[in-house]
């Protein structure tokens, strides 16, 4: 059976899950995925991404370490 | 148990009680689809309008509907063909209404980055529905990437309510390019690649 993702290295392959995603909801690799998107929303200053609604407010990490 | 299940159970009990009642009032399951569809375009005109919050709480509102009418349909036995073919279709009016809500807002700020970046999630997030359903008429099961409706939805609401609605439009955006390119690719190698797992 032809699975190329089986011969990649480690950091390489969870990036390959994440794109080709096959796990269904409710597991821990959906929680790992889900705990990595809104820590993408929440943290990610709203000035890095020119966010027209948000450009004033200070995202969490700016908070967090007192930018 | 994973912490997205709890959520999923806790968010579970109201629902059910929801249903309850739908069901005790006999509400036609399309009626109730078509109101989330109405309810959604009122989501999307607060979204246009910049008002961020009160569009989360009547997209909430909105997608109670959409969540308990396949339910209601089960319990009051009324499930059917057409049924489902009228939630699908509603499910794509309800999407490009709030698409095309953030569009307008983007325009009016003059911002062309972020009505380009709105337009390419919305033309991913319809190929991402259109993807499935052309393979599952080649292929018995075509599931394979993240970024599915539930998950777009919630997302919104996430955005809107924190008012992080650029991030979670790359995130819609991202997730939803990569979920078509894997479908794709799950169907070639369906119909093409050495596992034979045609339907």
């Amino acid at each position: 059976m032809m699975r190329p993702e089986r011969d990649l290295p480690m950091p390489f392959r969870a990036v390959w899950h994440a794109l080709y995603w096959t796990f269904e909801r409710a597991t821990w690799q959906y929680d790992v995925m889900v705990i990595a998107i809104l820590s993408f929303v929440w943290l990610t200053p709203p000035a890095w991404l020119g966010d027209p609604m948000a450009l004033h407010e200070r995202g969490f990490l700016e908070w967090l370490l007192g930018w | 148990m994973t912490f997205t299940g709890l959520i999923g159970a806790a968010c579970w009990l109201p629902l059910r009680l929801i249903i309850g009642a739908c069901v005790r009032l006999r509400i036609h399951p399309n009626v109730l689809t078509f109101v989330g569809v109405l309810i959604n375009v009122a989501a999307a005109w607060a979204l246009a309008l910049g008002r961020f919050v009160l569009a989360g709480a009547i997209m909430t509102l909105a997608n109670i509907f959409d969540f308990i009418d396949g339910k209601v349909a089960t319990e009051l036995r009324l499930s059917s063909a057409f049924g489902g073919f009228w939630d699908s279709v509603m499910d794509r009016f309800s999407d490009i209404s709030l698409f095309v809500g953030l569009i307008y807002l983007y325009s009016e700020h003059g911002r062309t980055d972020y009505v380009m970046i709105t337009a390419l999630a919305m033309m991913f997030s319809i190929l991402t529905s259109y993807t499935r359903a052309r393979a599952e008429s080649l292929v018995a099961k075509c599931k394979v990437g993240f970024m599915e409706r539930p998950e777009r939805i919630v997302l919104f609401m996430i955005g809107a309510f924190t008012n992080r609605m650029a991030a979670v439009l790359w995130v819609i955006l991202v997730l939803s390019v990569s979920t078509v390119f894997a479908r794709i690719y799950y169907t070639w190698r369906a119909l093409n690649g050495p596992e034979g797992i045609a339907a």
